[in-house]
């Protein structure tokens, strides 16, 4: 019978009965092509291998030295199988987004149809409620990969593609980003502890086009009783809010960044620049380029129909952001907290739809700053 | 540069600060030869060539502006203002108008539109009156045509846009009809800014195509000079920017080019012909995209193209294979991938098994492979230090600690380590004593006066790149002979003719320019010997006092390959500046001369290309029997040129149309004495 290739860059069917020892070992089926297929996906397969010594989790880069105190957690809970009737980006089998590859820096900025823009509001409150519900679990116990598996499964039960999955091969299917970490952090069997705060970055892909968003919660009651991780995390959240009060047609993309940057430094919080908002709407990321720093040089003016994200990630020490060896997750370089919050929006006629707004009912929310 | 305001120099060197890397010691101040000039300090450090290096996202081009994705969205009318000069143009007119919120504020403000002169075409009649019969009127620079038109349809892309962007005042416009246009004192205005950005503007890359950049546009020109029959450059800078990049993002290694053969399969090719060709058609917008052509191309770049290529395709090989074969991790470095796929692909006959020891073994080689990979290019790190001083690197460190790094200088600090992804204006001559060590650009080591006027506004005592043209007169004498034939003898003649535009000339012209190019390698000075004394005289000093002259012949190389052949025969006629008549003339003249007959058999009816090329050599090139005939009609048409000038009136640019007049009077006067 055949199988799918288990390299994250084939993802080709296969009928080779070649199969990895180690997973075999502990009662998996990973069947490779050949072994240069196994060879090249090595380095990351291997990361779902339980511990030599029989520990529960290890660290898999023991020499590295982490800026902060979180380190991470593997090995990596097996990649979650997608029902065979959900609609796969072009990426989901061998990792490349070409169609994203293709339509890179064209200057183009597309603007929806009525159409598109009807069907844009219908996933991206899809996807408000896959973060929803995930975000209810956040809690002092839980680990990242628990987190994984219900978005995984609440993607699934809604027809949707988890985006992140496979995409440049990301392992999972949500960017779990704890205190230090700035964003992409791979879920994994870290726990999450009183007094952190976790970002969920949630994208999916349904009826042809991928909603994007985040937000970042307190686990616990400890991390809204510390004054300065309630000052980064609550002045991101109104750096996007002002960021987003300014969305109309004829603003110029580089002006957001001047806000929110403005409001960061009121706040003594820093500004990472190497991650930027983004268009999004067929593709995962694609034009604009929308810096979160002053002084940017983002290309191009807001018109009607234009959809795009600004995901602000704010930091207590430096902006300088370092990353792990798994070439995912971006730490800060000073080990110190970062927080983000991420909205997809709509420009409109008049100024701006928040497609992925917040329900009443949506786990999360502002809380009042310590003095 | 000459319309560069010096009270807002220091703004400018703080935006240089914040977004390029320049060498600060450098002095920017007025110079005579024209505003202000950049000159070299007394103790100036010339161990490192480099004076600018500035990311590509930092220059001014329109795909970095603002209205890029309008210009995008805008469905022109006439022209295409999205690409080329138009685009970049427009994309100033923009930012300018953008004030203080453009992030190239301090730059603009350093530039002074209001005084800066307008295109010649838009010069006013007395003046254009006076460039009667000069190469200015006879190239047909002096129509505002395209200009208008330009400039129509920038008022059209602002009203179309007006709803997202405020319309620049210059833009600001209502009057539809040309006549009506071009007495407007906002044309002249449009004018003032399309002069400056030509006259400051970049070949960058084929992504970018052009843009201004700052800084680099600070420097003045140096006009070539004749060394026997060759022109040789006396630029003390060049400007080198990769230009080999994906026109499609812009970056040297991508997906792009395999994608599109995969989609397009061998049409590429034909499709960027036809773009080309579309471009072409303006002739206005044509010359204004070659504008500083020169600045980039030395050399190198139309020689190793070809080389290039290969290895991309090399690449892309190899690329293929990496899909198929597939690596884990994304931000691998491309040659461990390389050195991954050689051991798996070599050495390796299919497996039935993976074992435990084939994964030790596997793990060890990957380890030795990734050991061997950690080696950084040491030069280019060193090339760019923001630091300053090397003494003050102790007080850096303290600031590291204190957590006060400027994160804007930080990212540059990256951004120009990766020269790849950067303009850099390098030193390739030492500055001299003479000209008070001012650091001299070359704008264009082949652009004659009348070109040197349409982008710069200047002209250049005793340019050797001036030649005068005949085709006015050779026109008439053909007419003249025509005339006095029986009508079938002039179908004839018009056969004639039509073989030698459709085929003859383009031979002509290839076998002259080979000739040429012998007659110059020929006449070098000092030819060989110094090419081996400085090989290196890109790099630095080995220019300097033992070799001089002869020494740019060795290393100039592009001046070799660049030899510029008329493009038409009608324009082929002419006297150049040593005051020599171009060989294509005494070709016309022999064709003329050519009985019918042996046209006939001798050219015409030949299908073989060899023997063609033969006959034509023969013909046109080795038998010189009626040189001193010919020379005598050659003589009588400068003399009706140098008739047909006027009597200059008094006009605003009197003093720079006489010394053009005197200067072509004097190309004219050398070919009637000689």
């Amino acid at each position: 019978m055949a199988t799918v290739c288990a390299s994250p860059t084939c993802g080709k069917d296969t009928e080779s009965a070649l199969k990895c020892p180690v997973c075999l070992k502990n009662g998996v089926n990973s069947v490779f092509c050949d072994q240069s297929c196994f060879r090249s996906s090595w380095s990351v397969h291997k990361h779902i291998h339980p511990s030599e010594d029989g520990t529960d989790s290890y660290n898999p880069f023991p020499d590295f030295s982490f800026s902060g105190e979180l380190r991470p957690a593997y090995p990596l809970s097996d990649r979650r199988p997608v029902a065979k009737h959900i609609k796969l980006p072009d990426y989901a089998k061998n990792g490349k987004p070409i169609s994203e590859i293709k339509n890179d820096r064209v200057g183009r900025i597309t603007q929806l149809s009525e159409k598109d823009i009807k069907k844009m509001r219908k996933v991206s409150k899809v996807s408000r409620e896959i973060l929803d519900v995930t975000a209810s679990h956040v809690r002092p116990g839980i680990t990242t990969d628990e987190l994984d598996a219900i978005l995984h499964k609440e993607c699934m039960k809604r027809n949707a593609y988890p985006s992140p999955l496979n995409y440049y091969n990301f392992p999972k299917s949500v960017c779990t980003s704890i205190n230090e970490v700035i964003c992409h952090g791979i879920p994994d069997k870290t726990v999450l502890k009183d007094g952190d705060i976790i970002n969920l970055d949630v994208t999916i892909y349904y009826m042809g086009l991928h909603s994007d968003l985040n937000e970042t919660y307190y686990v616990g009651d400890k991390a809204k009783c510390d004054p300065d991780t309630v000052r980064l995390v609550e002045t991101t959240r109104e750096c996007l809010d002002l960021a987003i009060k300014a969305v109309k047609p004829g603003l110029a993309f580089r002006e957001l960044g001047n806000i929110i940057q403005a409001h960061a430094t009121k706040n003594d919080c820093s500004v990472v620049r190497t991650y930027c908002g983004h268009g999004i709407g067929e593709l995962f990321h694609c034009q604009p380029n929308i810096p979160h720093y002053a002084k940017n040089k983002a290309i191009g003016i807001i018109k009607p129909g234009m959809v795009f994200t600004i995901e602000p990630m704010l930091c207590l020490g430096t902006h300088k952001d370092m990353s792990w060896p798994d070439n995912w997750t971006a730490v800060t370089e000073d080990g110190k907290k970062s927080a983000q919050f991420e909205h997809m929006l709509l420009a409109t006629e008049t100024g701006v739809e928040v497609l992925t707004a917040r329900s009443e009912t949506s786990p999360g929310g502002p809380v009042a700053r310590i003095e | 540069m000459s319309n560069t305001v010096a009270q807002n120099i220091d703004s400018l060197k703080g935006w240089l600060e914040k977004n390029a890397f320049w060498r600060n010691e450098l002095i920017i101040r007025p110079s005579k030869y024209g505003g202000i000039g950049v000159f070299a300090p007394d103790q100036m450090d010339y161990e490192d060539p480099l004076l600018l290096r500035i990311p590509k996202t930092s220059v001014l081009s329109a795909k970095n502006s603002l209205i890029y994705n309008l210009l995008v969205d805008y469905k022109y009318e006439e022209v295409d203002i999205s690409t080329g000069m138009y685009g970049v143009i427009i994309s100033v007119i923009y930012e300018l108008s953008a004030g203080t919120k453009s992030p190239w504020y301090e730059y603009l403000n350093s530039i002074d539109f209001e005084n800066s002169s307008v295109p010649v075409c838009l010069w006013d009649q007395d003046d254009k009156d006076n460039f009667k019969n000069t190469e200015v009127d006879l190239l047909n620079l002096l129509n505002p045509d395209e200009l208008i038109q330009f400039y129509q349809e920038c008022i059209k892309f602002a009203k179309a846009s007006s709803q997202y962007v405020a319309i620049p005042a210059i833009l600001n416009e209502d009057k539809a009809s040309s006549a009506e246009l071009v007495k407007l004192a906002q044309l002249h205005k449009f004018g003032q800014v399309v002069l400056s950005v030509i006259s400051r503007a970049f070949k960058i890359d084929d992504y970018y195509d052009l843009g201004m950049v700052p800084g680099a546009d600070l420097f003045n020109h140096m006009e070539p000079q004749l060394n026997g029959k060759n022109i040789v450059g006396h630029e003390n800078i060049h400007f080198i920017c990769d230009g080999s990049v994906c026109g499609e993002c812009g970056e040297e290694d991508c997906d792009h080019e395999e994608e599109l053969e995969m989609e397009l399969d061998s049409d590429t090719e034909e499709i960027e012909d036809e773009e080309v060709d579309e471009v072409q058609e303006t002739e206005f917008a044509d010359q204004l995209n070659d504008a500083d052509a020169e600045s980039i191309a030395h050399g190198e770049d139309d020689g190793d193209d070809e080389d290039d290529d290969d290895e991309d395709d090399e690449d892309d090989d190899e690329d293929e294979d990496d899909d198929d074969d597939s690596s884990s991790e994304p931000d691998i470095e491309s040659s461990q991938y390389d050195m991954d796929l050689e051991s798996s692909v070599i050495e390796e006959e299919p497996i039935k098994e993976i074992t435990m020891e084939y994964i030790k073994q596997m793990e060890l080689e990957m380890e030795n492979d990734s050991d061997a990979d950690t080696n950084q290019d040491p030069d280019e790190e060193s090339t760019v230090s923001l630091e300053g001083d090397e003494g003050e690197e102790g007080e850096d460190e303290e600031e590291e600690q204190e957590g006060e790094v400027d994160p804007e200088q930080d990212e540059l600090a990256k951004e120009l380590s990766d020269s790849s992804k950067c303009c850099d204006v390098v030193l390739v001559k030492l500055p001299e004593e003479i000209h008070e060590h001012e650091i001299f650009n070359s704008y264009g080591n082949e652009l004659s006066n009348p070109y040197l006027l349409q982008r710069y506004g200047f002209i250049t005592g005793q340019n050797v790149n001036d030649t005068c043209l005949l085709s006015v007169q050779v026109f008439k004498h053909i007419k003249h002979i025509k005339a006095g034939l029986s009508s079938e003898k002039q179908k004839q003649l018009e056969l004639k003719f039509e073989w030698f535009e459709g085929m003859g000339f383009d031979i002509v012209n290839q076998l002259i320019g080979e000739h040429i190019q012998k007659e110059q390698k020929a006449t070098k000075a000092c030819g060989d010997k110094c090419e081996d004394n400085c090989d290196g005289c890109e790099e630095k000093d080995g220019c300097g006092a033992e070799c001089e002259d002869g020494c740019e012949d060795g290393c100039g190389e592009e001046d070799d390959d660049e030899l510029e052949l008329p493009e038409t025969w009608q324009l082929s006629p002419r006297i150049n500046f040593t005051g020599e008549c171009t060989l294509q003339t005494y070709a016309i003249l022999t064709l003329l001369d050519l009985p019918f007959k042996i046209f006939k058999h001798k050219l015409l009816l030949v299908n073989k290309e060899k023997k063609l090329i033969r006959m034509i050599k023969e013909i046109f090139l080795e038998d010189q029997s009626s040189r001193s005939a010919h020379n005598a009609i050659i003589k009588n048409w400068c003399v009706q040129r140098l008739s047909g000038y006027p009597v200059l009136k008094p006009s605003s640019h009197h003093s720079l149309v006489k010394s053009m007049v005197e200067q072509e009077k004097a190309i004219l006067q050398k070919f009637i004495d000689q």
